[in-house]
Formats: structure tokens, sequence, C-alpha cells
């Protein structure tokens, strides 16, 4: 299963560096906004927090394309008391996504619609800054996204979009437990139309 | 017509209903004797959610009473069992050792007997009362007459990480240095002279008395008889005394041997002279009461002579049945019995103990080198349950048996001949100078100059979690005591061994955080006070935070103990 991803990934990263190579249109766009996690454990510990993203989008024909992004994630939280109290132990969780997506646009009259289906490979760290606790991992997941683009002027256009990650995490500790990091990022920002 | 077949089928039908019910309801009444493996881990935990009548723990299984829905229950869980006796009902069973080929042979002569485990059989009768059936000269021990299941405890994996280190102490050097062959010899010659210390004989009650004097004659507090019935009527009496803890009064070591004795049926009840068998362990206890009489101690200690051992260990269980049911607190047992004979020397001391004993065993084994010069040998086995340290056992107590040799070597062993010319002084002395230093080491004389010992120590564990770690910690807190400038904290993983300091610099309050413990193993902790000139106090008591998987705890704060085991709830 792990192999068939990465395979799709790298596939992916091949299908957006030809489509590069063939000089068809390439949009790079930058946004900020928040995420809601899914899981309730998530939310309870660390609550909604701000995301940036950067993305580029590669035409491969009319109204079809690659997406190739970056998107960072940083947030304090405080571990929670299973058993007694009294004690407060801050925490910082990181997470850095590299997403690979197809994407489709049409366009509704000036607007476009951008919808992308895809991979994304996430790296992450949790980290309990007054003990001596600390975890890494990396998962690679799906990733679905929507966005409105609207041109403002020249090649600059406006972004919103919604994304969401299926990111399901085993974990040791406690034994046979997932962590679902995944959730809903609701985005704004501009895009910038390069060719 | 047609009518008069139905009523015949009818009542047909009735009949046969009732007659299988009347066949099959005492089947599914009837409780078996079963014999529980140990193989699978989760026994422990299946055992405590069936609620299964377990009556003796051995080294490789559990002997229980299950009827036929429980055993359903276990065939459900998968939990291995074999049954012993279909039909357990009103039957009394004796465990006796397998210490012969011809010793299966023998029993089955006289009653049924089946093997439970290499060396282990269970004894009953048809005939009458299978202690009574049984071959002169068994050790022998009745299957518990209660439950032991809620002391059950599941087995620790205990990581050695080093051999326990101990210091010689001087005080307790000092203290074993008071110990006297010569008194060791007039003990058991006193106590051989009474000509059969036989439980039901007058010269056991004479034993008894002379042992009762001895204790008062040396001002110990609580002396006294603790009579009991046995066997169908006979009465005997366990002689206690002991010596109240300065610091911790509620928290007991016992150090105990039995003080009857026997030999051959047509001899018993005139000669039984029993100097080895257990004059050597009465007498040690005699005189571990008379020396430490002198010394003020932070816990309490019981010196009991126990009676009727050799009857199926009577005394020791009644006792101990009541220790329990009053909730004493006993931190451990020494109980000793035949201490002085060797086949050879240098003799080594067997220890045995079972599993949750193992830490008094790795004590007593660096006492008897540390202070006795005497090699002792651990032995791990919850099938040595011929003595009175075994009803402990079954009460969830610590407890170990001091023996000289097992299989026994002495020939003398039960017979008219087992008198005080066959022992060996040197090793007896031995043997008494590493129970005594034990027992002073874990009793902790008072010392001089020394800060009080530190008292109302408490850890309670603290557990957070993150999404991807859980961290347990261990917030302990102590009484201030006055004389003290500071505080030291230990920490092991295996009670009453290794501690460890935990702490960098002295503790200036009454409490630490012992922080990012591992989950799974338990902690156990004392702490020591320090005084202006840096002399440090004795040990606290033990305060000990439980073992148990974070994602059980997660599931609820109020678990007990055993639904953090593995096929807990």
């Amino acid at each position: 299963m792990k192999a068939r991803r990465m395979a799709a990934l790298a596939l992916l990263f091949g299908l957006s560096a030809s489509a590069a190579g063939a000089g068809r249109e390439f949009s790079f766009s930058l946004s900020g906004g928040s995420f809601s996690p899914g899981s309730k454990d998530y939310q309870r510990i660390y609550g909604s927090s701000f995301i940036l993203s950067a993305e580029a989008v590669w035409a491969i024909r009319r109204g079809c394309g690659v997406s190739v992004g970056l998107t960072g994630l940083r947030d304090e939280g405080r571990a929670e008391v299973l058993i007694g109290g009294g004690e407060d132990y801050p925490l910082r969780f990181e997470r850095l996504s590299i997403p690979v997506m197809f994407v489709v646009a049409p366009k509704i009259g000036r607007l476009v619609l951008r919808l992308g289906a895809g991979l994304a490979y996430h790296s992450y760290r949790e980290k309990w800054l007054t003990a001596d606790i600390d975890f890494e991992g990396h998962k690679i997941g799906t990733r679905l996204a929507a966005a409105l683009v609207f041109p403002v002027f020249g090649r600059l256009s406006v972004v919103g979009s919604v994304v969401t990650d299926f990111i399901s995490v085993e974990k040791e500790s406690p034994p046979g437990n997932k962590v679902d990091l995944g959730g809903l990022q609701i985005l704004a920002g501009f895009s910038l139309r390069v060719k | 017509m047609k009518s008069m077949k139905s009523v015949k089928r009818l009542l047909l039908a009735f009949f046969s209903c009732a007659f299988l019910f009347l066949i099959l309801l005492p089947q599914a009444r009837s409780v078996s004797l079963i014999r529980i493996s140990k193989d699978d881990v989760r026994v422990w935990g299946e055992l405590q959610r069936l609620q299964i009548d377990v009556r003796q723990e051995l080294e490789t299984c559990f002997l229980a009473l299950a009827d036929r829905k429980e055993r359903d229950a276990l065939d459900a869980s998968r939990i291995g069992f074999s049954v012993l006796d279909v039909d357990a009902a009103g039957k009394d069973y004796v465990l006796v050792p397998l210490i012969a080929p011809e010793a299966e042979s023998e029993l089955l002569a006289r009653g049924q007997a089946v093997a439970v485990e290499p060396g282990t059989a269970v004894f009953w009768s048809t005939e009458g009362a299978p202690l009574e059936m049984l071959p002169p000269g068994f050790p022998r021990k009745p299957l518990s007459s209660a439950s032991v299941l809620p002391y059950l405890r599941p087995p620790i994996e205990i990581e050695w990480a080093a051999p326990p280190a101990f210091l010689r102490d001087p005080l307790i050097a000092h203290i074993v240095g008071r110990l006297s062959e010569a008194e060791l010899r007039f003990l058991v010659q006193s106590l051989q002279d009474f000509q059969t210390r036989y439980a039901t004989t007058p010269g056991c009650d004479a034993a008894g008395d002379f042992i009762h004097a001895a204790f008062s004659s040396f001002g110990l507090d609580g002396v006294r008889f603790d009579p009991f019935t046995f066997s169908g009527g006979y009465e005997s009496r366990n002689v206690i005394a002991e010596i109240r803890g300065r610091t911790y009064p509620d928290d007991i070591l016992i150090i105990c041997g039995h003080y009857d004795s026997i030999s051959p049926a047509e001899t018993r009840l005139t000669l039984a002279p029993g100097a080895d068998d257990n004059a050597s362990g009465a007498a040690v206890v005699i005189e571990a009461a008379r020396i430490l009489s002198a010394f003020p101690l932070d816990f309490t200690v019981r010196f009991i002579a126990f009676s009727a051992e050799e009857w199926g260990l009577y005394g020791s269980r009644d006792y101990a049945a009541q220790a329990r049911a009053a909730g004493e607190s006993i931190i451990g047992v020494i109980n000793l019995d035949m201490v002085a004979y060797a086949d050879v020397m240098p003799e080594d001391l067997e220890v045995f103990v079972n599993g949750p004993s193992e830490w008094l065993a790795e004590r007593l084994l660096a006492a008897a080198s540390q202070y006795a010069d005497l090699a002792a040998r651990k032995r791990v086995d919850a099938s040595m349950i011929y003595s009175d340290h075994s009803p402990f056992w079954d009460y969830g107590y610590a407890a170990l048996l001091a023996i000289e040799d097992s299989p026994l070597q002495n020939p003398y062993y039960h017979r008219t001949t087992d008198t005080i010319d066959k022992l060996n002084f040197d090793f007896f002395a031995g043997s008494a100078r590493a129970a005594l230093a034990l027992l002073a080491e874990l009793a902790q004389p008072l010392r001089e100059g020394a800060p009080r010992t530190p008292v109302g120590l408490t850890a309670a564990p603290i557990v957070y979690r993150s999404l991807f770690s859980t961290m347990k910690s261990a917030r302990l807190s102590w009484s201030a005591q006055s004389d003290a400038a500071g505080y030291n904290v230990y920490r092991t993983n295996v009670s009453h061994l290794s501690y460890t300091k935990i702490n960098d610099s002295l503790v200036a309050g009454t409490s630490f955080l012992d922080q990012n413990i591992r989950t799974e193993i338990p902690y156990f902790y004392v702490v020591t006070a320090v005084g202006n000139t840096g002399i440090e106090s004795n040990r606290s008591r033990e305060a000990a935070v439980a073992g148990g998987g974070a994602a059980s705890a997660s599931r609820c704060q109020n678990l007990g103990f055993f639904d953090m085991m593995p096929g807990g709830k």
C-alpha cells in the first residue's frame, strides 16, 4: 500500500515536471487560513490553527493540470490530563505537507472553479516543551481540494479554497490507537498567472 | 382412542424431559476440582473476570473448584484446564510432594492421587479425611478452604539492570554480632527436652509455655498465646510476641518457625525430639527476639512460634487468615524450617519464594553474604508449599522459607533420632545470623544522631497525554520532620530492592515530582531525612505507583489492578 502510494506520488511529480517542461500556463498562489482538525483529540489538545500554503499549478491542457504545493502548520497546545492533575505541560505540533494533485479547472464566467484530488506527503513532529518527549513521523495521505479563482487585474487573482486531508496515523502509545491528523483547511490568498 | 394416544405421548414426553432434567441438573451444578494451566498469560485476567474459585497457586498451574458454567466459560475464553476430580462436593483435598518414585503408588494405595505438576500431587479419599489417610511422614498442605483469588498477583518481569548492591551496615553488623551460638544450643536442647512436641501432646503445650516465658523475659510487647482448633477438635496454640515499631507500628515484619514436632506414628506421642525440625527454626525466632528487644525499631517485628505445622500448617493457616481478615499490613515473613543440619560443609541455605516475594530472597541472600559469610540460594517456586510461609502466600503476603536442603538430605527427618547432636552449629549460626540481619535491616533500628525517619509518604500517579505520547509522573509528598535539613528520594522498580537516589540536590520541601516514568511498570519510593550534620535517617515506608497501560488509564481512571492486565475487563 505504501509502495503504491509512493509510486503514485512519483508519477504525479513526473507528470507535473513534464507539464512544466511543455511550457503551458503556470500559476503560483500563496494563501493562509484556518485548519479545523477532524479528530476530537486533536481539537481538544490544539484547537483550530493557522495554516500557510503555497501552490504551483501547471496546465497540461485546457482546463486540466497538475499542482504541487507546500503547506505548513504550527500549533501550541496543552497536554491533556488522564489521571491526577495540577501540572501544566505545553506542547507544540508542527506539520509540513507536500501535496501533488490532478486539477480540473472549468471556467464559470470570470470565475475559475479549480477541483483537485491527489496525494500529500506529511512530515509531523509533536514536542513536549517542558519534558523530554519528542515524537516525529511521516505519512502519505489523500487530499481533496476545491478552489474559486477570481481575476482581480492583470495576472493577479484572489483565491478561496477548501482543502481536506485524510491522514490516519498509527501511534505506539497507547498501543493500537490511531491519530487522525487530517481535517478541513479554509484558505484565502492570491494567485499569480505566470504565462 | 386418538385422544388417549395423545395423552400418552404427552405423558411420555413429560416424563422423558423430567428424567433428563434430573440427570443433567446435578451435573450442571456439580463442582469439580480442576487444574488451570499458567501457560497463557491471559489466565490471570480471565480468572479474575470469571471469578473462578481458585484454591491454590502452584508454580505451573492453579487448582480451582468450578461448576459446569464456569468450566464452559473457561473453555470459551480458551483457557487451558483439565478436570482432576469430577465431583468435588464436600470433599477435602491435600497437596503432597511426590518426593520419591514410589510415593505415587503409596498414595494410590490409600486413596486417590493425581500428579498436578512435576513433584506435586493432589490426594483425596472417599474413605475418610485425607490427612488421616496419608502415609506417615508425608509433608502436606490441605487445599485452602477459601478462595485465594483476591490475593493472586500476576508475575512481574523484573529487569535486573545489575545485581542489587548492598552495603554492610555497622549497626546491623553490631546486632548480628550479638547472636550467641551457646544460646541457640540452649534453646534447641530445651525444646528437645520436652521429649515430644507433637501438637496434641502436653509436651507441645509445655514447649509453648517455655517460648511464652522466654518472650516475656525479654520484655516484648503483646506476648500471647493464639489458640486454634484443628483436625476435628484438637486444640493448640501459636505463641506470639512483638516489638512495636516506633515509626510505623502498623507495618509488620514477621519471623517465624514452628515449634511442634513429629516422628513415626508409634513414637510420636512420647518421643519426637525434632531438633532440626524444627527446634532449630523456633530457636532462631527466640534468639532474634532476645537480641532485637534491646533496639528500638522503625517497623513492628512480630515473633511467632507456630504449632500444628506437621499436621498440615494449621497454626499458620489460622494466623494468616486472621491477619488478612484484620487487614494487617505485613511487609514480609521470614519462615525458618530446618536450618541446622548440614550434610556437607560448606552447606548453603535454600531460600524458597514465590514470584511476588522474590525481593525478600534477594535481601536474604545479600544479608547472608554480608553478615553471616553463608552461601544462600534463591529458588523461586510457588509449589514449595509445605511449611508455614505458604498460608501467607495464599493471602498475598511476601514470605520466604529458609531451609537447609530441598530435597531434604537429613536422614533423621521425622525420626526419633533428630537430636541436637546431629546438628551443625556453624551452619546453624550462619542461618540464624542471615535471618537476623535481614530482619534487622527491614525493621530499621533507630540510629543515634540521625534525624527521625520521614512519615506520611504518599505517591500519586499523574498521567498526561498528547496526541502521540503519554507521560506518567509520580507526585510524592510526605510530612515534615523538624530535625531534617532536607530530604532524599529513592526509587526502585522492585519493591524493597535496589533503591536509586533520584534527586540531584537535597529536596528542601516535602514534595517531589518524579517526571516521565514508564507507564507499564510499577515504581516504589522511599524518602530519607538528612540532618544538619549530613547524617541520613532510615528510610520511610514504601509508597508505590502501580504500573498499568495508559490505554487502560484513558478508558477509566478508577480501574483496579487487574483491569490493567492482559485479558482484564
